[in-house]
């Protein structure tokens, strides 16, 4: 029994799932990449990953960056599982160290792309529910709006202001500590 | 054909890039991006645009105005008194709330009314589901015979579900059982920086902190021995302070450190001010530690019980040596031999190194000396310390780079430079490709207590004595 066990267990880590993107182009991926989407992991659970997942809000450029992201952080997530059972092992915490490295490397990596890309990687890991890739791109956008004046950050991201001078005023009025 | 093609190309690209996507994005996600930044940069989305104007207020609150620290009062004042407003027109949840003493007495005097209106902010709802607090309570300093205020524990219980990391300064924590009450079940980074514990209540904090990673234990009072036993800890750092009663007012300070159980232990740091302060460290179990320093000739370090055996884990060591003594480096050597990076730190000078040929001789038949990486603070060029940098130089196989930050104030010159290595042998070794790099420290290097949290909860940097000094580069000069 216990073998018939472990032989499903591999078989389940094994599993491939199709990936189709708004343009229909296909992606296969293995389950434990996909499921770092939360979303996708709930269909898994559900059943309903059978000739494919549509992912109309994701064009395949952004999967194919997507997956890219998934793929490097599911070793990592596959690593971390591994450590509590490897506590003895001498050359874990070395693999670990010179992992989390790369892994950083990667993310710096990851993020140099256009505004319009970093946006659309926002909205696919919002989408697919990817805390990861979220917080990632959130805190990239944090960063260039940091330190920055409101005129400033309205440039940078063509934000146009609609508000009237007096609602400006106002807002300025009550949190006038922010602008000093 | 081609050009109609690509000037509508471009017109595209033009529309593109002038196009508002950032305030397309759902609230969910705004509001994800402006509780990630500081305080007043958050608050001032509010004036950008229409779409942005709610967001702050519905995105959890980073309650952190530090920035606020001037010298004139009448901003000390204004910042308390912001925090209460901020308090009551944020609806929460709140992420992240900080609050210094300077807002509460910048005079250094706790009064009743500070307390209280202490007390008010810790138990505004805007407050709810708070995950990390710095409670900078107290001042920084005790003066003789004056006792901290006491830690609002019962205000803090509230947010121990959610607590994810937390600071506290200047405060005492309340005796027995009443610290025992604080259990913190998702607390991984927790900072206790000059305030008052005693030794029960300190053990039975760690203990109600099951998945704690990392600890800072900066000049802290009340308690002489501590026993780690956590099954989750992965970095502790302890600045003792120093001792004698004119700072710690008779109360105890840590002398005693014993890593009972610590199965996931990879970092422990230890800082002294250099004021002979003496610890003794023993190693029960902590199977995982392989960052271990600044060793000084005052530490007393004893694994599985017996002083100074073999520790093969041991990767990363920094030393702090009153004296640059190769003898007692030679038995630190002895007893990690795994040993890939080693910083030593040399306090004073001018004193010469004491030991024989017979000496030399047994040590290098004896010593295999595998160290990859030897970084030299306020080294000086002299005869004790090129002796000194040689032994490594001529005896350390592998060694791949050697980094020498010249004493505070000392100039460096090409001539000098290439004095340096002539008297340092580095043509002759064996093995060739070690990159000598010399430095010059700008100015003298010094830990201010808060610098050190990045050094305890900071995991990612694999060697944290690379910010042990502040440095100047001057590019790399090989042999």
């Amino acid at each position: 029994m216990a073998s018939a066990g472990s032989g499903d267990e591999k078989a389940a880590a094994a599993a491939m799932i199709t990936l189709i993107s708004s343009d229909n182009e296909k992606f296969e991926v293995t389950e434990a990449t996909a499921t770092l989407s939360q979303t996708i992991r709930h269909m898994i659970e559900d059943g309903c990953t059978d000739g494919g997942v549509p992912l109309p809000n994701v064009t395949s450029k952004i999967l194919a960056r997507v997956i890219e992201y998934c793929k490097k952080h599911a070793t990592a997530a596959a690593g971390e599982e591994g450590s509590s059972s490897s506590f003895s092992d001498a050359a874990f915490l070395e693999v670990d160290r010179a992992f989390l490295e790369e892994l950083e490397e990667f993310d710096d990596a990851f993020l140099e792309v256009d505004r319009a890309t970093l946006f659309d990687l926002i909205l696919a890991a919002n989408y697919l529910d990817i805390k990861g890739l979220l917080n990632l791109t959130c805190q990239k956008v944090a960063d260039s709006v940091k330190g920055k004046t409101p005129e400033q950050i309205r440039e940078m991201y063509n934000i146009v202001n609609d508000l009237t001078p007096e609602e400006e005023a106002e807002i300025r009025r009550e949190t006038q500590w922010a602008f000093e | 054909m081609g050009v109609v093609t690509r000037a509508k190309k471009r017109k595209l690209e033009e529309e593109e890039r002038l196009e508002d996507r950032i305030s397309r994005l759902p609230d969910g996600i705004l509001s994800d991006i402006v509780t990630l930044l500081p305080t007043k940069d958050g608050a001032r989305t509010q004036v950008l645009s229409s779409r942005w104007r709610h967001i702050w207020r519905s995105a959890p609150l980073n309650l952190a105005l530090d920035a606020l620290r001037l010298n004139a009062d009448r901003r000390v004042t204004v910042a308390a008194g912001e925090i209460s407003r901020i308090l009551a027109v944020h609806p929460g949840p709140c992420r992240r709330f900080c609050t210094r003493f300077w807002y509460l007495y910048p005079d250094d005097n706790p009064t009743a009314a500070t307390a209280a209106l202490l007390d008010g902010w810790l138990r505004s709802p805007t407050l709810d589901g708070l995950q990390e607090l710095e409670f900078h309570f107290g001042s920084y300093w005790f003066p003789l015979g004056w006792s901290p205020p006491q830690l609002l524990l019962a205000q803090i219980c509230r947010f121990s579900s959610t607590l994810r990391a937390a600071s506290f300064s200047g405060c005492a924590f309340p005796e027995g059982n009443a610290a025992g009450d604080l259990h913190l079940p998702v607390l991984k980074k927790l900072s206790l920086v000059q305030s008052m514990i005693s030794e029960s209540s300190l053990q039975a904090l760690i203990a109600g902190c099951p998945v704690l990673e990392s600890l800072l234990l900066f000049r802290m009072l009340g308690f002489s021995c501590l026993r780690i036993v956590s099954s989750r800890i992965r970095s502790i750092v302890v600045h003792p302070g120093p001792r004698g009663d004119r700072y710690s007012g008779g109360n105890g300070i840590l002398q005693h450190l014993v890593l009972q159980d610590a199965p996931c232990l990879e970092r422990l740091l230890l800082f002294s001010c250099g004021h002979g302060m003496v610890m003794d460290i023993s190693v029960i179990s902590a199977p995982k530690l392989s960052v271990l320093g600044a060793l000084s000739d005052d530490f007393d370090i004893a694994f599985q019980g017996q002083n100074l055996t073999v520790v093969p884990r041991i990767k990363i060591l920094a030393l702090a040596n009153m004296h640059l003594r190769l003898d007692v480096v030679i038995n630190f050597l002895k007893c990690f031999p795994c040993l890939e990076e080693l910083c030593i730190k040399t306090i004073m000078g001018g004193h010469k190194n004491e030991w024989g040929d017979e000496y030399w001789n047994l040590v290098i038949s004896t010593l295999d000396v595998r160290v990859k990486k030897v970084t030299l603070l306020n080294y000086r060029g002299d005869t004790s310390h090129v002796n000194f940098a040689k032994f490594f130089v001529l005896n350390a196989r592998v060694l791949e780079s050697m980094v020498l930050e010249l004493e505070n104030g000392m100039m460096l010159s090409t001539e000098w430079i290439e004095k340096q290595h002539e008297c340092l042998h580095t043509n002759n070794r064996a093995s060739s490709g070690v990159r000598f790099e010399f430095v010059r420290r700008e100015s003298r290097s010094r830990m201010p207590g808060y610098g050190l949290e990045a050094y305890a909860h900071d995991l990612s940097t694999v060697d944290p004595f690379v910010r042990w000094h502040g440095n100047g580069h001057l590019g790399y000069l090989g042999p």
